[in-house]
């Protein structure tokens, strides 16, 4: 039968079985529930390999508890799903060994890490513990940027980074703090040095 | 995970430690080197750095200024001049460019090699552009300073190019000698005015 005299039926969309999409739930460490997209998963490693592990089926995710992700707190979460919905489907950055690594922050990312200084520390702390590699490549060039232009003295400021003698101070206070009779034994040993004796005991 | 709820910088050294890396990575060279000068923490965490990054090398030159080069991935070049005179012009450039202003500039120049070079351990000196006319007077100081610093010269030193060591007396009259030299583990013919 040609083409042209192929009898036309009515197609009724609706009984086409559609694929359904996989909408897991995760739970923030401050019982925040979130549903993330089975695709945007795969941008991060770490939940990648869990749901896999875990098998669930589309029923399994309704009816079982949200997988809870103990040490990443809801505001922080909401904006790693939220990048990980908005770059699904993309490769994961491939390491090609160029120094200085060149990461362009997309206006997207941009928009998103507009954020204080502390929900963006745990922003990288969070995509260093999911595994989300581009996350974690622009949310640290956002903090290589702040290095732009800087003399160290500024980079201690910015980075909170104490001066030698500062350093030195800690490290003697936390000696001390540590173990108070090293700190007296020591202290005796040079003593009797500076008297001659060749011998502690 | 530290509490940094209300911070307005960063504290970058309570990140972990990969993400560290990742931030250091990024950086070019002129901050890197500003961040290891931060403190002996930040300049450990440095060498640390370049111990695994290994891709920068190393490029030295004394034409209008001294200078130091570190060439990066893709032929990107990052280049500090070094001066005793702000006010001097700054020749034109397709590197990023640092300044670093010394009265002594030959002092300045020597301490930044070996700290660049106990920062990131160059293996060898990838290119050395050597004018004899621009700083006579460090001419010697310059030679005996690589000497010294003992790191096989990868590229061709830019030096007078004369088959045989004799004297010559320049157009202007003054009188250059001749003679063979080492850099590193190779021989060169060295044509200097004293």
């Amino acid at each position: 039968m040609s083409v042209e005299n192929a009898p036309v039926v009515d197609v009724d969309e609706a009984a086409i079985p559609v694929e359904k999409k996989m909408y897991y739930r995760f739970e923030s460490n401050d019982k925040k529930e979130f549903r993330v997209s089975e695709l945007a998963i795969q941008q991060s490693e770490t939940l990648n390999r869990l749901v896999e592990a875990m098998g669930y089926t589309s029923e399994d995710v309704e009816n079982k508890p949200a997988i809870a992700i103990e040490n990443i707190d809801g505001k922080t979460l909401k904006l790693v799903f939220q990048w990980c919905e908005h770059h699904k489907g993309e490769a994961i950055p491939v390491d090609d060994g160029s120094v200085p690594k060149i990461v362009e922050i997309p206006e997207f990312d941009a928009k998103l890490m507009d954020i204080d200084n502390g929900l963006l520390f745990k922003l990288i702390w969070a995509a260093d513990y999911l595994n989300i590699v581009q996350l974690l490549n622009v949310s640290c060039k956002k903090v290589a940027n702040m290095a732009q232009g800087k003399t160290p003295a500024q980079l201690r400021r910015v980075y909170l980074l104490p001066s030698d003698e500062e350093d030195e101070a800690a490290k003697r206070a936390a000696q001390e703090a540590q173990d108070p009779r090293a700190r007296e034994v020591e202290e005796e040993f040079e003593e009797r040095k500076r008297q001659g004796g060749n011998s502690f005991f | 995970m530290a509490n940094v709820s209300k911070m307005q910088r960063f504290p970058i050294l309570r990140l972990p430690i990969l993400a560290i890396d990742e931030v250091l990575i990024t950086m070019n060279p002129f901050e890197l080197i500003n961040f290891s000068m931060c403190n002996p923490t930040t300049k450990c965490i440095a060498k640390l750095f370049f111990r695994k990054k290994r891709g920068f090398e190393i490029l030295l030159g004394n034409s209008s200024t001294l200078s130091i080069a570190i060439l990066g991935s893709q032929k990107r070049i990052w280049k500090y001049h070094i001066i005793n005179d702000e006010s001097a012009e700054i020749p034109e450039s397709i590197y990023e460019v640092a300044i670093r202003y010394s009265e002594n500039v030959f002092e300045e120049w020597k301490f930044l090699l070996e700290y660049l070079d106990d920062l990131m351990n160059f293996k060898a000196i990838n290119d050395f552009y050597f004018d004899l006319d621009d700083f006579p007077d460090l001419n010697q100081p310059v030679i005996e300073c690589i000497k010294t610093w003992n790191k096989p010269v990868k590229c061709e030193p830019t030096i007078i190019n004369v088959p045989f060591g004799i004297a010559i007396t320049r157009n202007d009259g003054k009188v250059g000698r001749m003679f063979l030299e080492t850099f590193g583990n190779r021989l060169f013919l060295v044509f200097m005015v004293f």
